[in-house]
This record gives C-alpha cells, structure tokens and sequence, in this order.
C-alpha cells in the first residue's frame, strides 16, 4: 500500500551523528526535513557504557554547538590535553595542545551519546519529521525534485523532496542506488574497543603505543576512566577476542605497561575489520552523500567523524546560503559548490591516515628506526612538532564557517 | 509579441527563441546565467531587503512585495523571488521563453504570474522593477528605462544589471565567452549595446530615478565562481536606483 505524497524539503537518510546533525542544522533556518532510520537512538537518560568513542576536535564541538546538542554532550566528554607517543622505551614523544595555543587536541566521548543529545535536539523542532523504523526503498530524480519511496514500519509511502542526503553510512544505499562507484581497501586489521576503569588518572593524556599490529591507544575519558582502540592484524584480533574475560583484561593490562594502573573492563571488547572506502563522487541529481556514505577512513589519528561533522556542516551552510537567495537548494549549482569545497579536505584525510597506518603499522627493522628517529626528531624541534600537531587537528582545508563557531 | 513595440528587437528575440526550451538545462545554453544565479540573486535579495528593511535571513524575506521581472526569460530570478515570497510578475517578448517559465514554474509548484510582451503595454506598478541582462538586448534604451521607471512605484527599486562598454568586456564577455570558452552562444551580444554605468545612470536620472549604487559582478576563475566588488565595474555590473517620489506627482 501507497499512502500519500508527503512533500518536504531535504529528506536524508540516516540518523546517524552526521545525518540527524544536518537535520538540525537545517530546520533552524526553517526547512521542512525528513529523517528516516531503522534504528531509533537511545534517550539520553538510558545511555549505557559503550566501546565506540570518538575524539571531537574543536571544529567539531562548535558544528554541535551550533546545532545545539553540545551542552548535552559537553559533561560526558573528557578534554585530551597531551598526546602521547610510545614507539619503544627509548623513543616516545609527548605533544601538549597548549603549545600549539589550543586549549585541547580533542574532546573523547561516546559515540551514541552525540547521536543521543541529537535527538533530543531534533524531538522539539517542528519541522523535523523522524521516521523509524524506515528505510529508503528506491526513488526516481527529475528536473524539478526527486520522489523517494520509503518503506516505514511495513507500509510503503512516497515523499517528495528536493534533494535527498545519503547518510547512510558506509553500506549506503543511497549511493549504491544512485550508481556511485566506491573505491575500497581491507587493511587486514581489526580494530577492538571497550572501555576500561583504572586506578591511577589519566592526566588527559592520550596515550598510543606503535605495536607491530597497529596502534593500541588508551584515550581519556570523564573520571578514572578511559576508552581503548587496540588495532592488531585480523587473525591476532580473532585470537585475542576468543580470550576468557580475566586473560583479556591481563592482556591490556600487559599492553598498557601498567600506565594507568589496575586495569578493569567496563564493557565487553567489541571487534570490527578495518577498511578504507571513498565514493568516487560525493553528488548526483538531487543527491549528496556526506560521512561514512562518502568515506570510511582507518581509525588512526580519529579523522573518521570530524571529517563527516564538516561533510554535514558545509552541505548545511550550501543548502542555507542557496535557500535564503531563494534558490533550488537540489540544484546542480549548490550541490557542485558542496562537493568542490570537500574535495581537498577529504583526499588529504584519507591519504593521510592511509599512510599513517602503513607508516606504523609494521615491524619492519628499517621503519622502526626512521620511526624512532623521525619522533625523536619531530619532539625535539619546535616548529616541526608544531607543524605535526596543527596538520592533525586544524585541517588547512576546512573552510566552514559553522567549525570556525560562527553562525549558519 | 507587440510587433509595433520600441523597445523589442527582432533579431535579438529569433536569436534566444531558437534556445529558449532549453533556459532550465543548467549544463544548457544558459549554463553562465545559471553559473552567475547564485550571486546575482543573493545580491538582489540583499539590496531588496535593505531598501525595504527586511531580515535578510529570512526564507520568506521578500513576503508582501510586488515585483516586476522585465525581460524574465525562463524565469531563473523569478523563481527564487517567488520562494522568498514575493509577489512576482515576469514579462518578456519571447513567447518560448514564456512557455518554458510557465511550465517549470508550474512543476516547480510556485506562483508566478508570466506575460508575453512589453513593458509599455502593464498598467500596473511594483514595489520593486528588475531588468536584469536585458538593457543591452532592447531597441530603444531610453524608452526601455522610461518603461521600467514608470513601472516603479515612487520611493520603490529599480535594478538594472548589464555589460559594460569597456575593451575588457569586449574581450571576456563578447570574444572569450562566445567563440573561446563557448559559455554563449555566438551572436548572444552585440558589443555597441553595451553600457557604461554613467550612460545607464544618466537614463535613470531621466526618466525620474535616483541611482544609489553601482555593483560589479566579477567572475573569479579560481573559486569557479562570480564575485561581487565595488570597485570593478568593467564586465557585468548593477545599478540600483530609488524611484523619485514627487516625478509621479507632477504628473498627474
């Protein structure tokens, strides 16, 4: 059954962090949005422990800021003062935000815990409908608009929009239907998270250890406590995750080199492989993909989300600035505006923790020394360290006005 | 199509009819006017709601005000006038042109009232007049501006956009457009139409309004995209005028 056309503005397709930030971005300016998910988001109230976290950099607390869910995020995160870097026991280097004049590299939290403070932003905006459980059927794109059919709770309706956002994450079908070709790449690593109490503070120092594997990384979070990001080769990760819960816990306690004190798991470790993919566009006819439907980045340097955060900050500002001309905001005019000022920034986010990875990730004799060296050089020269330092987290391409903390 | 009108050339009509289905095809004929639409239309808006004290931000700033688009062709500024509110009438002499602003406009599910023909034949008057790249196409300017002008309630805006008449638009907007980059048409202008800003202001003046401020709209090739500046009048640019108040009444 077909019910009635609805007709909207923007109807985007995922309720993820970026797609339901967009949303409220977007109805503040006074456009009719529709967001479908087959997920509904936790309430803020019920948010659990969780593995899966993310450091926001400054850019990116001023997009949530603007969309006004930071207050709600704000007490839940832990700010990373210091980044630390182990590679052996003679080599490591510490980088201090406020020697680069920033107050924080970045502020960790839960995942689920944006995406939570989202929805309670999006529940009071009139003109925000959330669809859930729904997902997007198929749709056909003429001149003037597009018709999305949508299958939501069972039933089958068609909305009418002028531009349809795939945010729908690396499986994305909204790129898949609108026939974008992605570029992919299996790293052979897995990446496993938990969250872990312990008895000595973290100081704010986020702290990564160069192992063989991948990175193993210990990021601060409120409190006694912190989240680890354990990269190691897939059939290691298999072993290790197949581990009864007292070895797995000596297992990191052994691999935190005692740190941060006595180790204890909060939540169970979590696993998932660790792959690179870019869609060859980031538009089609009244379509635009941002985050992970556009690019999945490996986790090293934590790029994932605050690249997807500007995907969606800078499409806001596109769409706002077309819409207050009175433009079609599904115009191939607002949208190749959208896609040239993403390009550079994301290319040189991928390539980046791309070569990252290949970087650390390795026990080849020759690279651990030029690894030791470059460190040892980088920490002892200043402009270098300070070059290093604002290369990672004031991306030289971003030009969003929304991550700078100004108005849409 | 008024075949007695002053103000339409012949010539120039058959030369866009020939495209004129084609105005909404934004990789089209018509690709530079949609490329230069998001600039053009931001600052009309802008000096729109300026000289009518309006929240610039606004979706629906433009709500409660007549215009009059004179020489609309597809209906490329009329539509965004629309979705901000206005009240909007679009004339042009082209009746291709007319058709295909109707029916996008139609499909696009926007209000807008199009006529085929002159701006002579309206009776009616609007807060705000635009004539917008058409100065350069007519037959008789002065005529053309006085129409505009009368078009105009008194204390409302008149902007007119056009070329200038300088070496650099003959380069980049006559040579460079139309047989090197190809962004037009051949034939699309025709260099000794165009205008100064002081001749266009003068016209203005005489037909009973105040010109306030000229705007140049420059193409940047490295942002891939047109600019406004003050200072650089020398290719396209706009002129705003005020219509003066008491010209109506010594009129009457």
């Amino acid at each position: 059954m077909v019910s009635a056309l609805k007709n909207c503005d923007v109807v985007i397709s995922g309720g993820g962090v970026p797609g339901l930030c967009l949303a409220a971005l977007l109805a503040d300016i006074g456009l009719d949005i529709v967001v479908l998910d087959p997920h509904l988001p936790t309430r803020i109230k019920d948010i659990r422990p969780d593995g899966r976290t993310a450091a926001l950099m400054a850019g990116s607390v001023n997009i949530l800021r603007a969309a006004g869910a930071w207050e709600l995020c704000e007490p839940h995160g832990s700010a990373l003062n210091t980044l630390r870097i182990i590679e052996s026991a003679s080599a490591r280097a510490d980088f201090r935000a406020d020697d680069i004049g920033l107050p924080y590299f970045g502020i960790n939290m839960q995942n689920n815990l944006q995406r939570a403070a989202l929805y309670e932003v999006i529940l009071k905006k009139k003109n925000i409908t959330f669809l859930c459980p729904a997902m997007l059927k198929d749709f056909t794109t003429d001149d003037v608009g597009v018709s999305v059919t949508i299958n939501e709770n069972g039933k089958e309706q068609i909305l009418r929009t002028r531009l349809l956002v795939g945010a729908d994450g690396r499986n994305s079908a909204v790129r898949a239907q609108a026939g974008i070709e992605v570029r992919d790449h299996d790293y052979g690593q897995m990446a496993i998270t938990c969250i872990i109490n312990h008895s000595k503070p973290h100081d704010n120092i986020s702290t990564e250890f160069h192992r063989p594997g991948g990175p193993f990384t210990i990021v601060p979070l409120p409190g006694n406590q912190s989240s680890i990001v354990w990269v190691e080769y897939t059939a290691d990760a298999d072993a290790f995750l197949k581990l009864r819960r007292d070895d797995f816990e000596r297992a990191l306690q052994d691999r935190t080199e005692n740190l941060v004190g006595r180790i204890e798991m909060v939540t169970p470790p979590e696993a998932w492989p660790l792959k690179s993919l870019h869609a060859k566009s980031l538009i089609a006819p009244r379509l635009a993909l941002i985050a992970e439907a556009a690019h999945v980045l490996h986790p090293l340097g934590a790029q994932g989300l605050n690249l997807s955060l500007r995907d969606a900050a800078t499409l806001a500002e596109e769409i706002a600035d077309a819409a207050r001309s009175g433009l079609d905001i599904g115009s191939h005019a607002t949208l190749h505006r959208y896609e040239f000022r993403r390009r550079a920034d994301i290319q040189t986010r991928l390539m980046g923790t791309d070569g990252l990875n290949r970087m650390v990730s390795n026990n080849i004799g020759l690279l651990r020394t030029l690894r030791s060296i470059g460190l040892k050089t980088i920490d002892a020269i200043e402009p270098l360290r300070r070059f290093a330092m604002n290369e990672g987290v004031v991306p030289g391409y971003d030009d969003s006005r929304l991550s700078r903390g100004e108005n849409l | 199509m008024n075949a007695k009108s002053t103000t339409v050339d012949p010539d120039e009509i058959s030369h866009f009819a020939k495209d004129s289905a084609h105005w909404w095809d934004e990789h089209g004929p018509f690709a530079p006017i949609h490329r230069m639409n998001p600039t053009r239309v931001g600052y009309l808006k802008a000096t729109i709601c300026a000289h009518f004290d309006k929240n610039v931000k606004d979706l629906k700033a433009l709500k409660g005000l007549s215009i009059l688009d004179a020489g609309c062709g597809g209906g490329v500024v009329c539509e965004p006038m629309a979705r901000l509110g206005a009240h909007i009438m679009g004339i042009d002499a082209d009746q291709v042109a007319i058709n295909a602003a109707t029916e996008h406009a139609e499909r696009s599910g926007l209000k807008i009232a199009y006529v085929c023909g002159t701006t002579e034949t309206l009776k009616e008057q609007f807060d705000v007049v635009l004539a917008l790249e058409i100065v350069e196409h007519v037959a008789d300017v002065e005529a053309f501006v006085q129409s505009c002008v009368d078009r105009c309630k008194p204390g409302g805006l008149i902007i007119f956009s056009t070329l200038n008449k300088t070496w650099k638009s003959m380069a980049l907007a006559k040579i460079t457009a139309e047989y090197i980059v190809r962004w037009v048409p051949p034939g699309t202008h025709d260099w000794k139409k165009f205008m100064k800003p002081s001749t266009l202001a003068a016209s203005l003046r005489r037909a009973g309004a105040t010109p306030f401020e000229a705007m140049g709209l420059v193409f940047n090739p490295l942002k891939n995209e047109f600019l406004l500046s003050t200072n650089d009048l020398d290719v396209n640019y706009f002129i705003a005028a005020t219509k003066d108040q008491n010209k109506e009444k010594s009129k009457k």
